[in-house]
């Protein structure tokens, strides 16, 4: 299990984490999703030993990420984010060198498997600057399996690769989640959907929300909006907010029509047709939509709330 | 320290020997020690390598900037130190590792300038001892100049700025030490000053003397700026 236990850190001026709590389980895919810049990747440095956390504390497995950072450094693998790697070595330099430090047994097992997991075949003895992108990314990934580590954090693994590679590194993820407790950061939000079981979603360095996929959706939001638009009406707007099911309204002045974001439990659309009708007022468009991550995201993050 | 610091050692000697720069910074080396010392080698026809132990020091003033400026700069400009801050190796394991990287190949550098006393073998007969305490000192030199380059490549990411650093901070302890300096003042300052600067150091070299003195100055020279880089490295951000 990894235990992040209200941790914060700051760069100055700048608090880039703050106050952020959230457990991870073993056997668990945990997803952190968040904009560019939210404290993501400050998180999972501070989980893996770059940074040291300013207050809080981080436990891999029951170990003090501060005071034993050898031993929880021992358990983790990690992609660090863009995958920095020794350039000047080969493939089979650079994964032979981080067998070396991390005491991997079986060596030629291991390095097999990574080869093969990762699709590293036709590069083993190419330098690692000779690679493009998705290859280098791949191999950050063999990297972090190469010692067959029981915790894996990953800070985008899928960055920089083509629509197949993702598809395959996704997969690859799937089948590792099967026995060890992963985190992987994303701003994909497909990517979140598609692997992970618990959501963490981080914006403006604070948490704001954590949960499997249902409950962020039945949590947070309802799980339904119904968008409608209307020639400007008091009497139906005022109504609107009262009706039974609905737990949010937001509106959009366009001109002569007002837009109303119906967020409510179950479909409304038929209520709000109704209402319409009663009150007399002009409806020119009735969708109901059903809340997708994206929308609970771009709700929740602060790029929504300007828009 | 674990023997984890030497896998270190071997990724930053991997490092210097898979780019060409650095044989071209062997030749370079190599071309103007013998050239300096032959060239006056031949005009005063002494059997000694006193005049090569005066100006390797000078030489490798310029060329160490260019051994040390890429240990940290390159990893941060890279962000390859992430990697390295996350594996199961202790900060002291890493320092030691790049340092000693830094150092044995600046040694198998100097080593390489063998060619100029087994000329002198073929010559006639030499004393040994002046050769051996030269070398030895050349080496403790080179320490020196490492763990300043060393250092203040923790500062930026950028190579040619670390080596400009790194030069002008040797330059600085070079001179506070000079008699152009300390003569105007009396006394104890003055050898205070003498002895902390590298000057002092430089001419008992080459004159083929290495005592304890020279000795406890250039290891706790070398441990101080270690001491620097660890802390420096061990705070990060």
């Amino acid at each position: 299990m990894i235990s992040v236990q209200n941790v914060t850190k700051c760069f100055g001026q700048l608090t880039a984490v703050n106050n952020v709590s959230f457990e991870v389980k073993q056997g668990e895919i945990v997803g952190f999703l968040g904009p560019n810049g939210a404290g993501k990747t400050t998180t999972m440095r501070m989980i893996t030993g770059y940074f040291q956390p300013d207050a809080g504390s981080i436990f891999v497995d029951g170990i003090d990420v501060s005071l034993n950072p050898l031993k929880s450094k021992a358990l983790l693998g990690y992609l660090p984010e863009n995958s920095p790697m020794y350039e000047d070595m080969t493939v089979k330099e650079f994964l032979s060198f981080i067998m070396d430090i991390r005491e991997v047994e079986q060596r030629k097992q291991r390095l097999a498997y990574v080869i093969a997991a990762a699709g590293l075949e036709s590069v083993f003895n190419r330098f690692i600057w000779e690679l493009s992108k998705g290859f280098h990314q791949r191999v950050g990934i063999a990297q972090a399996l190469i010692s067959d580590p029981r915790f894996l954090v990953l800070d985008e693994p899928t960055a920089g690769l083509d629509p197949n590679q993702i598809l395959e590194i996704r997969a690859l993820i799937k089948e590792l989640g099967k026995e060890k407790t992963i985190i992987l950061s994303t701003h994909i939000l497909q990517e979140a959907e598609a692997l992970a079981e618990k959501i963490l979603i981080i914006d403006n360095s604070k948490l704001i929300a954590q949960g499997s996929k249902e409950e962020l959706k039945g949590k947070l939001l309802s799980s339904n909006s119904t968008k409608a638009v209307l020639r400007k009406d008091d009497d139906f707007s005022k109504k609107i907010g009262e009706m039974k099911g609905v737990s949010e309204v937001k509106t959009r002045s366009l001109d002569e029509y007002t837009e109303y974001m119906i967020f409510s439990k179950g479909d409304v659309s038929e209520e709000v047709f109704e209402l319409a009708a009663k009150t007399g007022a002009v409806l020119k468009e009735l969708t109901a939509e059903s809340v997708s991550l994206e929308d609970i995201f771009v709700k929740l993050t602060s790029k929504g709330e300007k828009k | 320290m674990s023997k984890r610091f030497f896998y270190i050692l071997k990724r930053e000697l991997s490092g210097y020997f898979n780019s060409t720069i650095a044989y071209i910074y062997i030749t370079l080396f190599l071309v103007m020690v013998n050239f300096f010392f032959f060239k006056d080698f031949f005009v005063t026809g002494t059997l000694s390598m006193r005049n090569m132990f005066d100006l390797t020091p000078w030489i490798m003033f310029l060329f160490i900037p260019t051994v040390t400026m890429r240990l940290w700069s390159e990893e941060k400009r890279r962000g390859t130190d992430e990697v390295l801050f996350t594996l199961p190796v202790t900060e002291w394991d890493i320092v030691l590792g790049k340092y000693l990287g830094g150092l044995t190949f600046v040694v198998i550098t100097i080593l390489l300038t063998i060619n100029i006393p087994i000329t002198l073998l073929f010559l006639g007969k030499v004393d040994p001892g002046p050769i051996i305490g030269g070398y030895a000192g050349l080496m403790f030199i080179a320490s020196a100049f490492i763990s300043i380059g060393f250092f203040v490549s923790t500062f930026t990411s950028n190579q040619i700025i670390a080596y400009l650093l790194a030069a002008v901070v040797g330059f600085l302890f070079f001179i506070i030490g000079h008699p152009m300096l300390t003569s105007g003042t009396a006394g104890f300052f003055s050898e205070a000053m003498s002895y902390l600067g590298l000057y002092a150091h430089f001419t008992s070299i080459g004159r083929g003397v290495f005592d304890l003195r020279d000795f406890i100055y250039y290891t706790s020279f070398t441990a101080v700026f270690l001491l620097g880089t660890h802390f420096v490295v061990k705070k990060r951000y």
